[in-house]
């Protein structure tokens, strides 16, 4: 089954052309030009995969990651940015990123990075689902 | 005449380097991805799907505009660069405000309001230091833009008797106005152009006036 990926920059050209790529690649893609507009995405729709530009206007990317987290805890995110440093990297992988990638972002690179996201989203929500029946078991007495 | 620096001047000329690449940046990420684009499209023609003219004229075309926005951040750069040549000497202030306009234009957007610079019935001439001037502005901007998304700050500036100034309004929190006032690196940059502030918090307006003699 296709990739379902969100991908989330106020430059709407390069959502345009990134957007046609990967799904010329075999994905889904969703766009949103602001934070805001893709926490709206990420509750009403289920996604494998959100890549997330770091700076934007209102909401940057790391308090949407926080926030995202905080809604969806199995979904990976990937987040993008012009200028990658150690600190944001450190940042970005406390708040749950799943990677950082620096802009111009190699396609090929990415397109990996967003199966091996759809198989750590997989695993997550196996091991959620699991614990979920454990319980049920316990609670039930079966 | 030497150019007094101070680490906050520095720090400012940082902010405004950094800010710039983070544009160019995006625009080349833009291309690459574009010339990504063609790549796939050929790819896809040796499939067996053909490519349509107009679908290259247009993407080439996207690619001159995003050639042509990082062209004008590259060249508001050389004259940001160009601004510390010299202390102080005649400028066009009209033309020095719109040069430190095009540089906050991104700090404004992260912030979600607008900057608009109004022209002046006449040429406005005044011997100053455009460095210090574009830092002023800027560090106003960084006191008044947080908290102001859907505002947009007007500038403006004019001739008078002692000299010329220029304006800052919007409909910002009056208590920005007032951070503006009370930042000692406005105050500082005042005094290295000889100039005074004046904010009215009430009216939403920072007027800053600059002496046709700074040296007196």
């Amino acid at each position: 089954m296709a990739e379902k990926v969100l991908l989330v920059d106020d430059e709407k050209e390069f959502l345009e052309v990134m957007s046609e790529r990967l799904e010329s690649r075999g994905m889904q893609v969703s766009t949103s030009t602001s934070a805001d507009e893709a926490l709206d995405k990420i509750r009403n729709e289920l996604f494998d995969a959100v890549i997330l530009d770091l700076k934007m206007p209102g909401m940057d990317g790391l308090e949407a990651l926080k926030q995202i987290k905080g809604d969806r805890p199995e979904l990976q995110v990937i987040l993008l940015t012009g200028h990658a440093t150690v600190e944001t990297g450190v940042e970005a992988i406390k708040h749950g990123a799943m990677d950082l990638i620096q802009k111009p972002a190699d396609l090929k690179a990415l397109g990996e990075k967003i199966k091996k996201a759809k198989q750590q989203k997989m695993l997550i929500v196996d091991k959620m689902n699991q614990e979920k029946i454990m319980d049920m078991l316990r609670r039930y007495g079966v | 005449m030497t150019m007094p620096t101070s680490q906050s001047d520095l720090m400012f000329f940082g902010a405004v380097t950094a800010s710039i690449s983070h544009e160019i940046k995006n625009r080349i990420a833009i291309i690459n991805e574009q010339a990504g684009l063609l790549e796939d499209l050929v790819h896809m023609a040796e499939r067996g799907r053909p490519i349509e003219p107009e679908r290259l004229v247009r993407l080439s075309g996207k690619v001159q505009e995003q050639v042509a926005m990082a062209d004008a951040i590259i060249r508001n750069m050389n004259r940001f660069a160009h601004s510390v040549d010299n202390f102080r000497h005649s400028v066009d202030l009209h033309e020095v405000v719109e040069l430190a306009v095009a540089l906050c234009r991104r700090k404004a957007d992260m912030q979600g309001a607008s900057l608009r610079l109004s022209e002046p019935a006449a040429p406005v001439t005044i011997s100053t230091s455009p460095f210090f001037l574009i830092a002023f502005l800027w560090i106003c901007l960084e006191n008044l833009l947080p908290g102001g998304a859907g505002t947009t700050a007007a500038l403006a500036c004019r001739s008078h008797p002692e000299g010329a100034s220029v304006s800052i309004s919007g409909a910002f929190a009056a208590e920005r106005f007032e951070a503006a006032a009370s930042d000692g690196r406005v105050r500082h940059l005042a005094d290295l152009l000889g100039a005074r502030v004046t904010v009215d918090a009430r009216a939403l307006l920072l007027v800053l006036d600059l002496p046709a003699n700074p040296d007196r």
